[in-house]
């Protein structure tokens, strides 16, 4: 039996879906981009002082045609990861502007050594089945700090990635050097290797940067995902049910234009919503309010037949400290327990705006702990303890028989360097703690010889594509430096 | 009833705040002893509370709302030289932006600080903060940005400020995730704060600085 865990009974989620819907039909969305309110409006919706009201029949057909999972390709084309059912894929938390530096204890814009670095290390973090474009460059010109994240992910970690845009104008170009790597426009249909984030702006927007790209997406055959996020008090109801509503009518509309674009095309039902910190005037993600309102967005996407996910497993700490490694660590195992599909959040810190390489490393480990804890007990052995009672009892322990042998690394997960469990770890590491630990490790990791992922002739073709970019805002590709 | 107005302020009832200032008035009350004397101490007040964890968010934005509410009354009477607010202060978020968040907080700070604030909403041209700041007299100009690439745009509200001769007149304050006080240095922005509570005190160092 698989462990699970659901905050919201039947009738509720019911309830939900029908208010957002009534929402939808009587408040309807506001959408910025023209080419998308005319399809909308010729499919049936109806135009209400430049508001977009979606009758039901569009949401259950869009509904309809959405499918509950789709599978996502590494970069080698290799290795497929499907995304759907309760599978749960933990991905690095997206769009740090800053860094923190394990080594000097203090934070700092990323550049792209970091960038490398990161990629890097997510390729040998074995928990963290994505990679994302997690950290925003800053020696290079701010416009085009989006493509140039994914540049760069591709060339260092094979791992399927969760990226987005900041500007209309960059899509096409990471369009471009994902159909590189696969060899063409089909065959990237064929073998999505990307996710493409897509945020309505609560409450009840949809901009035309992001509805640009959830339409471009459907076309591209790249995967989009909804990143609504209602500030449960500020953009959003504070009740946390108002709250799920509202981001159950801000994606349904977003469900809508997307399937009115390309019908069957796959997307997510996802979020980063937070409620608002009432005191300090923050968005805490890894708030238990904020966690609860991701749960129940999850088990409102299960029923609505789309695969899922939520920012979840990350920390609003300033740096890889005790509440760092709480809210993560819960978050993590609460998102798991969901059945949450594409869970964003290793690394990340402070309101989703730094990442850590020692903190990934730590997630890494917690989420290598969920792993276990989703495994459930397991009937390993009928019958389960009779048998052994005899070697036991005759020599008062089972420590090396055959059956301890057999199971026990099956059974216990082994914690890398987030767990302490030697009783005399010596006075240095007593002090240094599990943050030193982790740094340790990062360190390790990213000194072992790398072997090149892409091969020479497309790395020529994603240096062209860039150049061509840089050049058209006066600019030249930095070279490209590794720790 | 003088007591009856602050508590209605500091609870934030904006009718009772503009009808108890209303009633003070037809009493004999002066325009600008209702200000000094009673509306201006007790948000003052409620800025204090907030900072000492008594009143939430809420609670002090709304006791900004009643403030307005009581203001509307007795602005009109005011005399043109008694300018007893403390300043006018535009604020925005800039071009290219939608996050408003830290901007309306921002401004629900300045206005319960007794401030005089004029708020653009999101998505604001610099020509617009200019403009908007020339049409009311303000001396300082506040700018949020949570983008990176919209941060570039609060450099030319800067431009536009220099063009249209105002530097040394009207002031420059920015803010927002990705903006830090080297930017503000770069951009040549007088001020920079990195949250609503410390853009108060930065807002009347720069206030000093220009009139
Ligand atoms: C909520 C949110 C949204 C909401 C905004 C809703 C709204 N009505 O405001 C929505 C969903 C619309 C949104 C959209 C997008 N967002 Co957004 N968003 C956030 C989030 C999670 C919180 C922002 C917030 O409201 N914080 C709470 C407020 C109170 O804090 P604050 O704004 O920082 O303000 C405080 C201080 O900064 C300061 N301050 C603010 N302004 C000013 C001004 C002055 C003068 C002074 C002195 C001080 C000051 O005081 C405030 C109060 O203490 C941030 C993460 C983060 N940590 O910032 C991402 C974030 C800013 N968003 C991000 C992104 C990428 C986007 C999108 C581009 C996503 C997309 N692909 O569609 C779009 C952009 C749309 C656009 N054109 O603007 C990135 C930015 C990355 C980058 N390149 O810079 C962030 C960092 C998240 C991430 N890690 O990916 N977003």
């Amino acid at each position: 039996m698989t462990p699970s865990l659901r905050l919201l009974s039947p009738t509720t989620v019911g309830d939900v879906i029908d208010e957002a819907q009534t929402i939808l039909e009587t408040w309807g969305v506001w959408i910025e981009h023209e080419q998308a309110r005319a399809m909308l409006l010729e499919k049936g919706a109806k135009l209400k002082e430049n508001r977009v009201l979606i009758p039901r029949t569009l949401v259950d057909a869009a509904l309809e045609s959405a499918p509950s999972e789709f599978s996502l390709w590494d970069v080698t084309g290799a290795q497929e990861y499907v995304v759907g059912g309760d599978q749960f894929r933990f991905v690095p938390g997206s769009a740090a502007l800053e860094i923190w530096d394990d080594q000097k204890g203090k934070s700092r814009r990323a550049i792209t050594r970091d960038l490398v670095d990161l990629a890097r290390l997510v390729e040998k973090l074995e928990y963290l089945s994505f990679q994302s474009t997690s950290l925003i460059s800053s020696d290079v010109p701010e416009e085009l700090a989006d493509r140039y994240r994914l540049y760069l992910a591709l060339q260092f970690c094979r791992k399927p990635v969760v990226t987005g845009t900041f500007q209309e104008d960059a899509f096409p170009c990471m369009q471009m050097l994902l159909e590189i790597v696969r060899g063409g426009v089909r065959e990237l249909k064929d073998k999505p290797l990307a996710i493409f984030d897509c945020c309505p702006s609560a409450p009840l927007n949809w901009s035309r940067l992001t509805t640009d790209a959830l339409i471009r997406s459907s076309a591209a055959g790249i995967p989009a995902e909804l990143i609504s996020m209602p500030l449960a008090g500020a953009t959003g109801p504070v009740t946390l049910l108002g709250s799920i509503t509202q981001h159950c009518a801000e994606s349904l509309a977003g469900v809508v234009i997307h399937q009115t674009a390309k019908s069957g095309a796959p997307i997510v039902y996802g979020g980063s919503p937070s409620i608002m910190d009432m005191r300090h005037g923050t968005t805490p993600m890894g708030a238990v309010e904020t966690q609860m309102i991701d749960m129940a967005n999850a088990q409102i996407g299960k029923v609505l037949g789309l695969p899922t996910h939520a920012y979840m497993g990350l920390s609003d700490a300033p740096w890889p400290d005790y509440q760092a490694g709480a809210e993560s660590t819960m978050g993590a195992a609460l998102a798991a327990l969901s059945g949450i599909n594409v869970i964003s959040g290793p690394g990340m810190l402070k309101f989703e705006s730094r990442q850590s390489l020692a903190k990934l490393v730590l997630d890494n480990d917690s989420v290598g702990t969920v792993h276990r804890l989703l495994r459930g007990i397991e009937t390993r052995e009928q019958p389960m303890a009779l048998d052994l009672m005899e070697p036991l009892l005759s020599k008062g322990h089972l420590l090396n028989s055959g059956h301890t042998r057999k199971w026990f690394r099956e059974e216990f997960y082994f914690p890398g360097p987030s767990v302490e469990r030697r009783t005399d770890p010596g006075e240095e590491s007593d002090a240094r703690g599990a943050h030193a630990r982790a740094s340790d490790r990062v360190k390790k990791l990213l000194a072992e010889p790398r072997h090149p992922i892409l091969e020479p002739r497309m790395q020529a073709e994603f240096r062209k594509i860039m150049e061509r970019e840089f050049s058209r805002h006066g600019a030249s590709l930095p070279p490209i430096k590794e720790s | 009833m003088r007591e009856q107005l602050a508590n209605a302020l500091l609870s934030g009832d904006d009718i009772a705040t503009r009808d108890l200032t209303a009633t003070l008035l037809e009493q004999g009350e002066s325009p600008v002893g209702i200000l000094e004397d009673i509306l201006l101490p007790t948000i003052r007040k409620a800025g204090d509370l907030w900072e000492e964890g008594e009143l939430f968010i809420p609670e002090l934005l709304q006791a900004s709302a009643a403030l307005k509410a009581g203001l509307e009354v007795i602005k009109p009477l005011l005399p043109a030289s008694s300018e007893s607010m403390r300043g006018t202060i535009i604020v925005g978020t800039i071009q290219g932006d939608i996050h408003d968040i830290g901007k309306t907080l921002v401004a629900g700070m300045l206005e319960s600080a007794g401030h005089r604030v004029v708020d653009l909403g999101a998505d604001v041209s610099p020509q617009s903060f200019v403009g908007a700041a020339q049409r009311e007299a303000a001396q300082l100009i506040c700018i949020s940005a949570l983008l990176t690439t919209t941060m570039l745009n609060q450099e030319s509200v800067v431009t536009e400020r220099n063009n249209a001769a105002l530097q040394g007149r009207v002031g420059i304050l920015v803010g927002g995730a990705p903006v830090t006080r080297e930017w503000a240095d770069r951009i040549g922005a007088e001020g920079y704060a990195p949250d609503a509570f410390r853009a108060v005190q930065e807002a009347a160092r720069l206030l000093a600085i220009v009139q």
